[in-house]
């Protein structure tokens, strides 16, 4: 029994391999990440894989515990350091820059090639000055030691729930400002956010689950409109209207909201 | 180019409003707990129910790890699905419209062969260019046999001869027009062939000639006197300065002059034109 689970998963290297080049993208720290996921699957007679329960597909399965166990790998190499809050909230690219910079603590050219091969829309020069800026507000990236820490499930499972985190502290504002902002908006002193501004990251706007996962899947992950369409259950026309239609609240609500003609120009 | 900038423009904006929105969210508590491997499994392969689906999406827009994980997976298994299709031309659907377009290049193909088949290019050069007095003279010393060799060789189409860029041009006009051309050409081709295939008086002069210096005691051939007269008018357009010569050799075979002699300067005379 356990030879015939031994082979499955010996059948699927090749996606292990891929799931951990597109988890860490330096090739030998990958290899090094899947030789640790055929170990872990390995344990206890292949464990792990004999609980599938057959709902879903196998290589579906075994690719959900491969990344969990990918995700293990990295927090027992490189520690568990938290982003900060205004890189959370911007989330795609931000949050992969701040784990190459910060957490594998590669130098800046390598960690905007390895960004702009996961992120080939984006043009090298935005995601270079994006990594600038991630580095000038976190002057102590990549300073901290990560400790290593021993895989626990229960924790993992419940990372991200907690309650309502909303930007109030006057240096994420800033951060957040200066990445959303600090290219189009001149004459500004460094750091100074309007008041305005600051009010509504800090009282905040509300969006449908829905919304927010399309607006995540567009903005933050570059996700076509037709493969966010078939990850949602919608069609394109459907996706777009919903899009347009959400677009056009926002802007009339952040105008409502008061924030400053000067910054809504750059938002339309 | 400013089009493209105003899209370019038009994205970056919807970008700033979208990252601001979300940033600015006031997020609930995430609902659920974390999706299990096996859930996330079924959700990827859309083997869930729509109301489960639902829930599955709720939990995953405020969970960040949950949300990564979909998003990978699912970006990695599509590619993988993709790698693993058919190549594209030999997917049933395309199959009809391959089908389609392979019977219309057939189409234009075979119009194009129709438009050109009639008989070579060389046959639609008008008689008075030079083209067949050079053609006549390069068989002038020849045998009878290498003659209507390339006699044959000028009826046979020279399918090397129609370049592509000739084609493709004609190709493109309008049928009628080049149903009128081939209509205009064909009485000249008919001509062309016939002043081709019809025996040049040049020639046959030479050929009696030499048959003449073959066997000048022969009396069934020709007279020396009648090759001069016929000479004589060969030579009046004055187009051959080498024939002129000729034909004042054998007008003086005619006035009696000693034929051994007369006969060999004509035959150097001749290949003098051969190596021309």
């Amino acid at each position: 029994m356990a030879e015939e689970w031994k082979q499955k998963a010996l059948d699927h290297w090749d996606l292990i391999n891929r799931l951990a080049v597109r988890r860490f993208g330096s090739a030998p720290l990958a290899e090094e990440a899947a030789l640790f996921v055929m170990d872990s699957l390995a344990a206890n007679s292949w464990q792990r894989l004999q609980t599938h329960d057959e709902k879903g597909s196998f290589t579906s399965y075994l690719a959900s515990v491969s990344w969990r166990l990918l995700e293990d790998f990295s927090r027992k190499r490189f520690g568990r350091v938290r982003p900060p809050l205004w890189i959370k909230k911007l989330g795609g690219i931000w949050s992969l820059l701040f784990s190459l910079l910060c957490l594998e603590r590669l130098s800046l050219a390598d960690s905007v090639e390895s960004a702009s091969c996961r992120y080939p829309v984006r043009e090298k020069n935005s995601i270079e000055n994006d990594a600038l800026t991630l580095l000038g507000r976190i002057p102590q990236c990549g300073k901290q030691q990560g400790l290593e820490q021993t895989f626990d499930e229960s924790e993992q499972m419940d990372i991200s729930s907690g309650y309502p985190e909303q930007l109030v502290e006057k240096d994420e504002q800033e951060s957040l400002f200066a990445a959303l902002f600090g290219r189009v908006v001149k004459g500004k002193e460094e750091g100074q956010v309007s008041p305005k501004f600051s009010a509504i990251l800090a009282n905040g706007l509300t969006l449908q689950p829905e919304e927010r996962l399309l607006l995540k899947l567009l903005y933050q992950d570059d996700i076509s409109v037709k493969r966010a369409g078939g990850l949602l259950g919608l069609n394109r026309d459907q996706v777009n209207g919903r899009l347009r239609r959400l677009l056009s609240r926002l802007r009339k609500e952040l105008q409502d909201m008061g924030l400053e003609e000067e910054l809504l120009e750059h938002l339309r | 180019m400013a089009n493209r900038d105003d899209l370019k423009r038009k994205r970056e904006a919807d970008q700033r409003t979208a990252l601001l929105a979300l940033a600015a969210d006031r997020q609930s508590k995430t609902p659920g707990s974390c999706l299990t491997s096996q859930e996330m499994s079924i959700l990827i392969d859309g083997k869930c129910e729509s109301e489960l689906h639902q829930s599955f999406l709720t939990h995953l827009s405020s969970c960040d790890s949950c949300y990564k994980e979909w998003l990978e997976l699912s970006r990695e298994l599509s590619t993988e699905e993709n790698t693993q299709r058919k190549p594209f031309l030999f997917r049933r659907k395309f199959l009809t419209v391959s089908g389609s377009l392979l019977a219309a290049a057939a189409s234009v193909v075979f119009y194009i062969n129709l438009d050109h088949a009639p008989g070579p290019q060389k046959m639609s050069v008008p008689a008075s260019t030079p083209a067949p007095v050079q053609l006549e003279m390069k068989t002038e010393t020849v045998e009878d046999k290498e003659y209507s060799i390339q006699a044959r060789q000028m009826e046979s189409p020279p399918s090397s001869s129609v370049s592509v860029k000739n084609i493709l041009p004609q190709a493109m006009e309008m049928k009628t027009e080049s149903v009128i051309r081939a209509e205009k050409k064909k009485p000249i081709r008919t001509m062309d062939s016939a002043a081709m295939l019809a025996p040049d008086p040049r020639r046959l002069w030479l050929k009696k000639l030499e048959e003449k210096c073959n066997n000048p005691f022969d009396t069934t051939i020709v007279s020396w006197e009648l090759l001069a007269e016929q000479g004589e008018k060969l030579t009046e357009s004055g187009q051959s300065s080498k024939l002129q010569r000729i034909a004042e050799l054998v007008n003086q075979l005619a006035q009696g002059q000693e034929q051994q002699h007369v006969c060999m300067e004509i035959k150097r005379i001749v290949e003098e034109k051969t190596s021309d």
